[in-house]
């Protein structure tokens, strides 16, 4: 039999790792006091030093402008970006993980899996109903001037539109005059059943945007293709047609209340995602010049508020994924905008064209929606986000047209923080809106009638408006160079992004069926599959967070943390 | 009788919450205060026919009597209780004259050999020595480069989300590719060759002539010719025609078969490419196909239901249009749906209709005095095959006349290697992830294609 003395190192031993647990020393048991029963050392060490090793006492708010909003709220808003710049080194990385935090999982007291993805108000470029420009505007912070900045005028385009003018106007009419339409044999005559008035029309709008479309993008590719010998960055640009455009951000509520749609990190925001297709998109390598400084008092102004709630206008929600989409995937390298035009064959069809005077208005608000959203996107593409402000103004010029009216605009984008309060704001964005015009009356015997040369005139000096080739600044200050890292890295991004790209977009009925299968939604388990596929790289450099699902279960599993150590992680003071 | 407040407990089982079907009506009919036509005073006594220009007309009204009234159950919805009407009926029926219809899905078992029997043709396969001469002799700034950005543009880079038909592979029956959503093929081509016309146009500088060109998408083309007493009708879109303003010069212009009397042609310059009568010579040697017992039209099925006359796609103008190139962009779902050979009478058989139909508007008394010549391009994924016709004779009753119409073929031009594939045998499939992979990280690109394509389209400018 083995004596155990009561002080031995022994017994110790045994009673810490050993025995049942009733009689293990470090058991919050009945009889046994609690807590660890080590030997203190008897000679304690001196504690005390001549200055504090605490941290300093945080400054109330956070570097930047944050106006009225709650410090706590500004402090987790500063840190939510600190730690995005922090752990994410590319751009594509940014991009998922901006889709992630919206589409998030968490676990209920019952260890369930709740789908915890948040209402979006989804808006496209076409306003869908009248008198809406001041909740567009408040939505994207924009003011709107109503006629072009005065630098187009000074561009003389003379000779050049005597050069292209008879070639646009044989090519336009080689769609609305010359070329046939192919149609079925079974459809050349009229079999006498009825024609349901909704179907003919959604017939003739998608006729009429593929004819749009295809005008629009000739005009447009024979110009760049007349100049293109003599300017570089027309040859170089990068075309599309019928390209989508997407953009998401959050909006300050501003003390309204909202029932629902509110952005998960911040009760009193809620976010907007545009959606739309341009007709016609040409992008460039560099940016365009900007056209006021952003300290002017114009954009000093802040724009004023609209006090009513999107559904007032025809705005609702939907579960969407977040995506910034200025026309093409990230990576492209044309990433700066020189002109996109969209169609507004749809607008004639619905309720948001009401009567004369409210066209134009609708028009503007298209112009806004669409200048914000596509510029926006491309900030995200060259590193800001709502965290970090372009340190440079951006630049678009959008048309808007159904092959005969025309109307054009500029926009300037400032700040895209609008998560911020109002009164944080200390610059708003800038749009600029030329008239409506027409380019032709009509098309008589193979002719166009009264062909309006300043329209092309506007059209011309748009696409002349040259990038400026060799900036001065660095474009993408928030982007690291990233050619260096690990090939698994490089991967890891790629496959990562992917996940955005090719995956099925979730949408309201997805989430109903997702509690069939898998229980979650097809991004969720994408996006899970792939953290763990590289969890090494994610466990290294990524916060818990962002982990996924399934990550998030085999961390739990292994270490839960105690409340000791949790208190240590989150202490009281923060 | 109880108040309102307190039905409502009552009725609760039976109510539904009216949120989204409220949306729906507010977004779909939702209509905002609508303006009053209010007349001004000094209107009202008179005998005016006011017309609102606020409101539509009234929807409840009499129909007047310009339309027709259909029955309800001629409603789509009910469109399966109405029988469709039967083909004898269609107005366009032709009840004596049966046809041999030619259209995009036909296939000629004896592929290129079988075309030129039906359209009496001779075959060079290569392209002429004439456009030979021409490839890689004129070249735009960088072009590679782009052509390369053009293809990560199509199929990687394009923002395009859309639901793709679920990929199978031949060679494994039973595996199974998750659904993608992704850039349909379709869109995949149309980017990549609209980018890649536009750059040669992009020449225009150089070659004024080239802003003189239109380019068509998605017209109609048919035509019909008579061969051994036997119709032939060939029908199809055309996805993409392209037209110049002048017609293109015949490649061979001696002909030594060829009796053509005619003044002008006499002081044309003989062509340099074929002092020797190279191609005519090999032309003598060429023996058409001996299908006997077999006719030549055996693939083609009969059809009774077609349009008379030609059919070129667009509506004449002030100025003249002829053919330059019909790009053909085939919407076949495996690159084995279809072989070379068949693809390529395809192309041979679509080439000679619209010589064909070109030299009936330009020669309508149907004395052919100059050749017409026509060129083609078929495109599927990263294929181009090239093909260019010459029309020499409008007689086919007769093969012994020594008279035949000349066709050079290029094949097989791939524009980069190794594309993922759902067929080859390659460590790849060729779903959009490996192919969006395949075209950023290792992307085996082929220059000469676009030489060959550049020179095609530079044909016949001065």
């Amino acid at each position: 039999m083995v004596i155990l003395h009561r002080a031995s190192s022994a017994l110790i031993w045994y009673r810490l790792t050993s025995c049942r647990y009733k009689h293990r020393l470090n058991h919050p048991g009945v009889h046994i006091p609690h807590g660890v029963q080590y030997k203190v050392s008897q000679n304690l060490p001196d504690e005390y030093v001549d200055h504090p090793l605490y941290p300093a006492v945080r400054s109330k708010y956070p570097p930047g402008s944050w106006g009225s909003m709650e410090p706590k709220k500004a402090w987790m808003h500063f840190e939510l970006g600190e730690k995005h710049y922090r752990h994410l080194k590319s751009v594509k990385e940014r991009l998922t993980i901006m889709a992630y935090q919206n589409m998030m999982c968490y676990y209920d007291k019952l260890d369930v899996e709740q789908i915890d993805s948040k209402l979006i108000w989804m808006v496209t470029g076409r306003p869908r109903s009248p008198r809406s420009l001041p909740f567009y505007k408040h939505i994207t912070r924009t003011h709107v001037t109503d006629e072009l900045p005065k630098f187009y005028e000074q561009m003389d385009v003379e000779s050049l539109l005597t050069y292209v003018k008879p070639i646009l106007i044989d090519r336009i009419l080689t769609h609305e005059y010359a070329q046939k339409d192919d149609i079925p044999l079974e459809d050349m005559y009229d079999k006498g059943d009825y024609k349901v008035p909704s179907i003919m029309n959604e017939k003739q709008l998608k006729i009429d945007q593929s004819r749009t479309t295809n005008v629009l993008t000739d005009m447009v590719r024979t110009i760049v293709n007349v100049l293109a010998e003599h300017k570089p960055y027309l040859r170089k640009a990068l075309i599309g047609s019928d390209v989508p455009v997407e953009a998401w951000w959050s909006l300050n509520l501003d003390g309204q209340k909202y029932d629902r749609a509110k952005w998960h990190h911040d009760q009193n925001t809620t976010s907007f995602q545009f959606r739309d297709k341009a007709a016609v998109q040409v992008k460039t390598s560099k940016p365009l010049k900007s056209i006021v400084d952003p300290n002017s008092t114009l954009c000093q102004t802040p724009v004023p508020l609209c006090p009513y709630h999107p559904p007032a206008f025809k705005v609702f929600t939907d579960r969407y994924l977040p995506m910034q989409i200025p026309g093409h995937w990230h990576g492209e390298g044309h990433d700066f905008n020189l002109l996109s035009i969209y169609s507004m064959d749809s607008l004639y069809q619905h309720d948001s064209y009401f009567n004369e005077d409210e066209l134009l208005p609708s028009l503007m608000s298209w112009i806004v929606n669409a200048g914000h959203a596509e510029l926006l996107a491309q900030a995200y593409y060259l590193g800001f986000s709502m965290w970090r402000e372009p340190t440079y103004p951006l630049i678009a010029q959008t048309a808007v047209s159904n092959r005969r009216q025309w109307i054009f605009g500029v926009y300037q984008l400032n700040t895209i923080s609008h998560f911020k309060p109002h009164d944080a704001q200390t610059t708003s964005n800038i749009c600029w809106v030329s008239p409506l015009m027409n380019l032709y009356d009509r098309v008589e015997n193979g002719e166009l009638v009264n062909f309006n040369d300043d329209v092309l005139r506007h059209l011309l000096r748009f696409i002349l408006n040259e990038p400026i080739m060799e900036p001065n600044w660095n474009l993408t200050p928030y982007v690291e160079d990233i050619s260096n890292i690990d090939e698994r890295y490089k991967k890891f991004i790629r496959n990562l992004y992917e996940v955005v790209k090719l995956e099925k977009q979730d949408s309201r009925e997805h989430h109903r069926w997702a509690k069939i299968h898998h229980d979650t939604t097809v991004f969720n388990r994408r996006y899970a599959m792939m953290t763990t596929l590289f969890k090494d790289i994610v466990f290294d450099n990524w916060p818990r967070e962002w982990y996924g699902r399934t990550l998030e279960r085999i961390e739990r599993k292994k270490n839960m943390p105690t409340f000791k150590e949790y208190d240590l992680l989150m202490s009281v003071s923060r | 009788m109880p108040k309102i407040s307190e039905l409502r407990g009552l009725f609760k089982p039976f109510t539904k919450p009216l949120h989204r079907q409220w949306k729906w009506v507010w977004q779909e009919k939702g209509k905002f205060n609508e303006p009053k036509l209010t007349l001004p005073k000094a209107l009202e006594g008179r005998q005016i026919n006011i017309i609102d220009p606020l409101h539509e007309p009234d929807p409840n009204a009499f129909p007047d009597e310009s339309t027709s009234w259909t029955s309800p159950t001629r409603h789509p919805m009910f469109e399966y209780l109405v029988p469709p009407l039967p083909r004898e009926e269609h107005p366009l029926f032709h009840h004596e004259r049966p046809v041999f219809l030619f259209d995009s899905k036909a296939k000629l078992h004896a592929g290129v050999d079988q075309a030129c029997l039906l359209t009496k043709t001779i075959p060079f396969y290569e392209l002429p020595q004439s456009i030979k001469q021409t490839i890689g002799q004129v070249s735009l700034p960088d072009q590679d480069e782009l052509i390369q950005s053009y293809i990560r543009q199509s199929i990687a880079y394009d923002a395009t989300k859309e639901h793709l038909p679920r990929k199978k592979s031949p060679l494994k029956q039973r595996r199974s590719f998750r659904i993608e959503y992704a850039i349909p093929r379709s869109r995949q081509m149309a980017i990549l060759l609209e980018n890649i016309i536009h750059l040669c146009e992009s020449l225009g500088g150089h070659y004024p002539d080239l802003f003189k060109r239109h380019l068509y998408r998605n017209i109609p083309f048919y035509t019909t010719y008579e061969r051994y007493g036997e119709l032939i009708h060939l029908k199809r879109k055309n996805e993409y025609v392209l037209t110049s303003h002048i017609p293109l010069s015949p490649i061979v212009k001696r002909l030594n078969r060829l009796e053509i009397n005619s003044g002008d042609n006499i002081d044309e310059k003989i062509a340099s490419h074929d002092p020797n009568g190279h191609y005519v010579m090999q032309a003598n040697d060429y023996q058409f196909l001996d299908m006997y017992p077999i006719y030549p039209t055996i693939d083609l099925p009969s059809e009774q239901l077609y349009q008379d006359g030609d059919e070129q796609g667009w509506h004449q103008r002030k100025s003249n249009e002829y053919v330059h190139t019909t790009l053909h962009v085939s919407n076949d779902e495996l690159i084995h749906e279809a072989t070379t050979d068949e693809r390529l009478a395809r192309m041979i058989m679509f080439a000679f209709g619209s010589a064909l139909v070109q030299a009936r508007q330009l020669y309508p008394d149907g004395r052919l005095v100059k050749p017409v010549t026509v060129q083609s391009i078929f495109l599927l994924d990263e294929l181009f095959h090239f093909v260019v016709f010459q029309l020499n004779t409008l007689n086919y009753n007769d093969t012994n006349d020594k008279q035949c119409n000349y066709v050079w073929i290029d094949k097989d031009n791939y524009l980069y290697d190794n594309r993922p594939s759902m067929v080859m045998h390659n460590p790849l499939y060729g779903t959009e992830r490996n192919l969006q992979r395949y075209v950023l990280e290792k992307l085996k690109y082929n220059p000469v294609v676009f030489q060959k394509f550049l020179a095609l389209y530079l044909h016949g400018v001065k």
